[in-house]
């Protein structure tokens, strides 16, 4: 990934998406090979620093209930070093949570969750961001507001985003590179820019006149025949 | 790690747990006054003569039992209730994800358990001392030797009794609680059993609350336990999968 870059991680249910993220995180050890994030191999010595620009949503938002939307942020806030409460204030801004800032957690409707989940995740700053299925249960209106502010960060804010995803129409709206996992391994990576020219290349191909949902279907199944997976 | 504590105060300061640690407060109260009217008790007074013995020992040393029981319980209950607090809102996997080493963040919990429950016992010290001293010396002063209080004593049992014993009760429970960290109720019900089996010299949970002559043993074998069990909690994070 490059700076600014929005990579989408697709894969079916099960494919490896969130293991893939957890591994990248240091969460899970993985059998083999390395993460780098801005240019420095991750390892137990150094993880913590590299993780002090690395923010994290994962799956469902998660927050102390019981405490207000600013009191969640705050405290989040105080494990970094820093952080002002002008700071806290702006990212409260920027997510737009300023009318429920002193409501409880516990209380906010599923959009509002997850965008506290989002301020959480970037209120130190951080130049890149984990997002593991982050419309999960949204509903439309809140799924074009929360893309909004993913756009938002990364045009204005320089936040590169790494999001995992099984709903192609985000990636193909919002994405600038695309990897396609399948059974844990990567299958394809590419610029979104490219799809066209790949598609064309497809040439004798039934999808070559589809879109996103098509070519990934089309690199399964071609991984699947290859691997004799339910074969 | 006073950073660390006081985030760790905050997230619970909302919460119900202070009317749990009231209610046996409560019962530290309701244990001195029972004891109050046991002194009322002419044979508690002569036995106390007889043995030769400070009154104040015997008096602390009489309901030791009844507030090692409370102080065990409340450990049990905040070492609970701070993990709990991840676990239920989910936060457990996001505390891997700061720039804050896990474990600083668990031995804040612990060092806040033990802050809070060590409060409590000066609490209930100063309310044993200051409101029932007045009491019994005007009524029984002739029990204590015109030494009203042996200051010595109580610091001696607070910070050389009580302190070791709480420490390593609170690491031993964050052992547990770590260990069984996806049903509390496990190491909760470990816990209560322990305590009712405190009565075991040198068992994890045994908190030696009245003075004995071979105390330096007892202080060691908690210090012991302290260092074994923060060994146990780095391992178990270390190889802690989320």
């Amino acid at each position: 990934m490059d700076e600014r870059d929005i990579l989408f991680l697709i894969g079916a249910n099960g494919a490896g998406k969130s293991t893939l993220l957890k591994n990248i995180l240091g969460l899970v050890r993985p059998d083999s090979g390395s993460v780098r994030i801005e240019n420095s191999l991750m390892n137990t010595k150094n993880r913590l620093e590299i993780i002090h620009n690395v923010g994290v949503l994962l799956e469902n938002a998660s927050f102390y209930g019981h405490l207000t939307v600013k009191e969640n942020i705050s405290i989040i806030a105080a494990y970094y070093n820093d952080i002002s409460q002008k700071q806290i204030q702006d990212t409260i801004s920027i997510l737009g949570l300023e009318s429920v800032q002193n409501r409880l957690a516990s209380e906010l409707s599923t959009g509002f969750k997850q965008r506290l989940g989002l301020a959480m995740s970037i209120v130190h700053k951080p130049k890149i961001v984990f997002l593991d299925e982050p419309t999960n249960g949204l509903d439309p209106q809140n799924i074009i507001d929360f893309r909004e502010l993913i756009i938002n960060l990364n045009k204005n804010y320089g936040v590169s985003f790494f999001i995992t995803t099984h709903i192609l129409t985000e990636v193909e709206k919002l994405s600038t590179k695309v990897a396609i996992i399948r059974d844990g391994t990567i299958i394809d990576s590419f610029q979104m820019s490219e799809l066209n020219q790949k598609m064309e290349t497809l040439i004798d191909s039934e999808i070559s006149k589809g879109g996103l949902e098509d070519y990934y279907l089309f690199k399964c199944n071609q991984y699947d025949k290859t691997h004799k997976i339910g074969v | 790690m006073i950073k660390l504590i006081k985030l760790e105060f905050k997230k619970i300061q909302k919460t119900p747990i202070w009317l749990v640690l009231l209610v046996f407060i409560l019962i530290f109260f309701y244990s001195c006054y029972d004891l109050y009217y046991d002194f009322q008790n002419q044979f508690w007074r002569d036995v106390s003569v007889s043995q030769d013995m400070n009154p104040w020992h015997f008096f602390i040393n009489s309901q030791a039992r009844k507030i090692e029981f409370c102080i065990g319980i409340n450990i049990l209950i905040l070492t609970a209730w701070l993990h709990q607090q991840e676990i239920v809102n989910e936060m457990w996997h996001r505390l891997f994800l700061f720039p804050k080493s896990m474990f600083n963040i668990v031995l804040s919990k612990i060092l806040l358990t033990i802050s809070l429950v060590f409060l409590q016992l000066i609490l209930v010290f100063a309310f044993t001392v200051f409101i029932f001293k007045p009491k019994l010396s005007v009524y029984y002063s002739f029990l204590f030797y015109g030494k009203y209080l042996d200051t010595p004593f109580f610091y001696g049992q607070w910070f050389l009794f009580y302190l070791p014993a709480i420490i390593k009760v609170a690491f031993f429970q964050e052992w547990l609680t770590l260990k069984f960290r996806n049903s509390y109720l496990t190491s909760f019900f470990i816990g209560i059993l322990g305590l009712f089996l405190s009565f075991i010299d040198y068992s994890p949970y045994s908190m030696y609350c009245t003075i004995h002559t071979y105390f330096l043993k007892e202080i060691t074998v908690s210090i012991i336990y302290i260092v074994l069990f923060t060994y146990f909690i780095y391992k178990e994070l270390q190889n802690a999968e989320i």
